[in-house]
């Protein structure tokens, strides 16, 4: 019996062998404008950063330290502008997804401060519907980006200007915390947070990887899987790296409507700093598991040249967008 | 790495009125099984063109054929899946559109 329908699940009963006479379909072979131009199920080719406007490799590396002065003192003060926004965009070759966007990019800027520092970020809500940033960190209830709290969820139109000091240093997430809180995640709204130590950190080829999730048939399951959005960007353009280099990453799990995330390497092993809050790793590892907004610096260095994958280690994810290679050079 | 050439000549029945999906939607209105391949045909019961994007089996990404991926209203098309399944075991083969919206099919005891 055959019950497959759109949007719905059904049974099917199929056996092997082909049925009577109708339709005449010849299949061209991969190379013809209609093949589906995948190798093993990856697409060909990656997103082009044209059309979204982002590059998922730019924004390993794009970090926004805002505008900065000296106040008296000679305390930083670093200020940005975010703007929320609808933005259609493309998650993996082919398929639109209507995200909200800070910026016009998802993730969107990675802000990057020292511990300490005076923060002052003017939010504009250019959406269609109610927004807040939410950062995590230590700072007053009203600059919190919670609903009903201070100023609560900016209307469309409508702008606020949150204030606070960088503390504590780590890797922290910021979001909007309107509600339905898990549709202003999962459409978008959220980026990476960086607060340096104030001894800062030993110099490395740093790397953000926001680890995410688009549910494109509203089904409250996920169907595209990746890091820094686009699903199997990293297949198509690796992470060029340096033989021997400390390589960091910053790492973000962001995933809505999945309860854990992981990430893998291979060939190599890395140092895990949970948060990023201590100078001493706790782990020595290949794998680490990751719920929902949890955070972790990793620390490696590739004693080899070569290509080496990565991918979440729950490997429906993986199959399903979220896997890369890094490209290791002298 | 060139993927590999997959020519075939596939004879779809679709007899008028059968299988599932009525005016308005789309769906799956068959699915076969060939030696290292299934084959589904999709109807687009709806008023709008619609473009096929990927396929997934069960939960995967996967390579799939087609004469042409963008169906007009009323139209059907089939789309060919190669995939090494296994003798009496469960699939779901999913077609993506380019809205991201899904249209499903399962196959129960695959023989």
């Amino acid at each position: 019996m055959l019950r497959g329908t759109f949007t719905r699940r059904g049974a099917l009963s199929a056996a092997a062998g082909v049925v009577g006479a109708g339709v005449t379909v010849r299949l061209a072979d991969a190379a013809t404008p209609h093949a589906s131009h995948q190798h093993g199920g990856v697409p060909a080719a990656t997103v082009d950063p044209e059309v979204n406007g982002f590059d998922p490799s730019v924004i390993l590396r794009d970090f926004d330290r805002g505008k900065t002065r000296k106040l008296a003192g000679g305390r930083t003060l670093r200020e940005w502008e975010i703007v929320a926004s609808d933005k259609d965009i493309e998650v993996i070759p082919g398929v639109r997804y209507a995200a909200w966007t800070y910026n016009g990019r998802v993730p969107g800027p990675t802000l990057r401060a020292r511990e300490g520092d005076l923060l002052r970020i003017r939010f504009i809500n250019a959406g269609t519907h109610p927004h807040t940033i939410h950062f995590h960190g230590i700072h007053s209830a009203v600059m919190d980006g919670t609903p009903g709290v201070g100023p609560g969820e900016i209307e469309v139109g409508k702008e606020f200007t949150y204030e606070f000091e960088a503390r504590p240093a780590g890797l922290h997430l910021y979001h909007c915390h309107a509600m339905p809180l898990a549709t202003h995640i999962a459409k978008g709204l959220y980026g990476t947070f960086i607060i340096d130590p104030p001894e800062g950190r030993a110099a490395a080829d740093e790397l953000v990887m926001v680890q995410n999730a688009f549910d494109t048939d509203f089904d409250d399951d996920n169907e595209v899987y990746a890091v820094n959005t686009v699903a199997f960007h990293f297949m198509h353009e690796p992470v060029r790296v340096r033989r021997d280099e400390l390589v960091r990453i910053y790492l973000v799990n962001i995933v809505e409507l999945d309860p854990i995330n992981s990430f893998h390497v291979h060939g190599n092993f890395f140092h895990r700093y949970p948060t990023g809050t201590s100078a001493e790793p706790t782990e020595y590892t290949d794998t680490v598991i990751q719920g929902q907004g949890q955070r972790d610096v990793l620390e490696l260095r590739f004693p080899s040249t070569g290509l080496y994958m990565f991918h979440a280690h729950k490997t429906e994810f993986a199959a399903l967008g979220w896997m890369g290679f890094f490209e290791v050079a002298e | 790495m060139k993927a590999p050439v997959a020519v075939a000549l596939l004879v779809v029945a679709l007899a008028a009125g059968c299988g599932a999906g009525g005016p308005g939607e789309l769906a799956v209105t068959q699915t076969t099984l060939q030696p290292r391949a299934f084959t589904l045909v999709l109807r687009n019961g709806s008023d709008e063109v619609v473009r096929v994007a990927q396929a997934i089996v069960n939960d995967a990404f996967v390579d799939f054929f087609a004469s042409a991926r963008t169906i007009p209203p009323g139209d059907v098309e089939a789309f060919v899946v190669p995939y090494h399944w296994i003798r009496g075991e469960n699939y779901e083969i999913r077609l993506m559109t380019s809205t991201g919206s899904t249209v499903d099919s399962e196959i129960d005891d695959a023989s």
